[in-house]
């Protein structure tokens, strides 16, 4: 009797397990099949951030704006939109942020502008792979860099 | 139930995994030989080259790509990105279509992939696939995308859906970008053109 017991409670045991296991292994050859040969993706660090300005600027303003923008550290590119008076910059996230940007670029010039800013909740929709500090995430790129 | 036969249920199931991973891969390496292609696409190449000596066969040419150490680009694919990326920074710039696209202007933390990474690379692909016939999106389709209840990075909850106006201004920014790129009036006509084809699906009140 306390021997079948033990032979059921074995085999649940080794039930569950399996399953565990091959649903897991499941998980990492799906990961694998859509990360194979995707090399590391352009841009991938490249991140674009804007600021509003409430009135429109001069030309001597502009001038001074392109060029301390220009002047930090990891930027990539500038777009200033007259229409609707903001400008539009990306840079390198590994090397600054777009905070640090605003403090030294735009915010140093004193003129009346604002940082366009997302709000928390449409941050939180989005894939967690694609989160790089989650599990998913962090799994997901140790199976990409074993495989390819 | 013998032992053998339940090894044989956790075995089995694992072989055929490993079956239909080995079949992808051969598949795979199999497209990498055929690569179809369309005077589009290999107008495209040929401009991002430089735009001199013969078309045919700059679309898929692999050349290095500039902004991507070690990797190479076909050539069309470099002058749809090039484009998708200057066009993306006017979309951001834009009021009437920013509000769709938070994302893009989200702040990530210091070296994650940003949101713009993301999008210009599956925006590439779908152009890329619409240009040169190659098959290389493998995202959902545009309805599905274009719609927040569908798509959590479309968009919000006041901003659920985008109409044939905006839609008109997205593509103007799009050849905006391309005009400022010196990419041939021609070329951004026949872009323009496909990208209305999508349109019924991405514009809600389209008709
Ligand atoms: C490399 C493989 C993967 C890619 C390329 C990928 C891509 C995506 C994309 C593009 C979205 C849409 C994001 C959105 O609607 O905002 C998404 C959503 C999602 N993915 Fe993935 N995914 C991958 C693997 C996974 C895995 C392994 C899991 C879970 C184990 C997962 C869980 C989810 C969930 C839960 C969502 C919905 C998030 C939401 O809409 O709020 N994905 N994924
Ligand atoms: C010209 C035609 C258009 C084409 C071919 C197109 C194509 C695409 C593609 C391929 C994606 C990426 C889907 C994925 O990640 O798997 C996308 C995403 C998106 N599209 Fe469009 N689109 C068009 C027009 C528009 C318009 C008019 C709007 C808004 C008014 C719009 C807003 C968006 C947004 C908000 C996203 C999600 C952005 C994100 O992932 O952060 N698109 N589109």
């Amino acid at each position: 009797m306390t021997m079948k017991l033990w032979q059921k409670i074995k085999w649940t045991l080794i039930g569950l397990v399996g399953l565990a296991f091959l649903l897991f292994l499941t998980l990492v050859i799906h990961i694998g099949v859509m990360v194979y040969h995707k090399g590391p993706l352009p841009f991938e660090h490249i991140q674009m951030a804007r600021t509003d300005f409430l009135s429109p600027l001069d030309s001597k303003q502009i001038a001074q704006l392109k060029s301390n923008l220009g002047a930090q550290k990891g930027i990539k590119s500038i777009y200033l939109n007259t229409k609707d008076h903001n400008v539009v910059y990306s840079f390198d996230n590994r090397e600054n942020s777009a905070s640090s940007i605003y403090q030294n670029a735009i915010n140093e010039m004193h003129i009346k502008a604002k940082p366009y800013t997302v709000s928390a909740k449409d941050l939180e929709s989005g894939c967690p792979v694609m989160n790089n500090h989650s599990f998913y995430g962090k799994l997901t790129s140790v199976i990409s860099k074993a495989i390819n | 139930m013998k032992t053998s036969s339940k090894i044989g249920l956790i075995l089995i199931p694992f072989t055929c995994i490993l079956l239909c991973l080995s079949s992808c891969h051969n598949n795979d390496k199999d497209d990498m030989t055929v690569i179809p292609t369309t005077p589009l696409y290999d107008t495209l190449g040929w401009f991002i080259q430089g735009a001199t000596g013969q078309v045919a066969g700059q679309g898929t040419k692999m050349i290095a790509d500039p902004d991507n150490d070690g990797q190479k680009i076909q050539a069309g694919r470099l002058a749809i990105r090039t484009v998708v990326n200057k066009a993306l920074g006017i979309i951001a710039s834009d009021n009437r279509l920013a509000v769709y696209f938070p994302t893009l202007l989200a702040e990530v933390g210091d070296g994650n992939t940003t949101g713009l990474a993301h999008l210009l690379n599956s925006f590439t692909d779908f152009v890329q696939t619409a240009v040169s016939k190659q098959d290389v999106y493998k995202g959902p389709d545009m309805k599905t995308v274009h719609n927040h209840a569908t798509f959590a990075r479309f968009g919000s909850a006041d901003h659920p859906t985008s109409n044939k106006q905006d839609f008109d201004v997205f593509v103007g920014d799009v050849a905006q970008a391309a005009q400022s790129l010196n990419v041939p009036a021609s070329v951004i006509g026949q872009l323009g053109t496909l990208l209305y084809t999508t349109e019924g699906d991405i514009a809600y009140d389209a008709d």
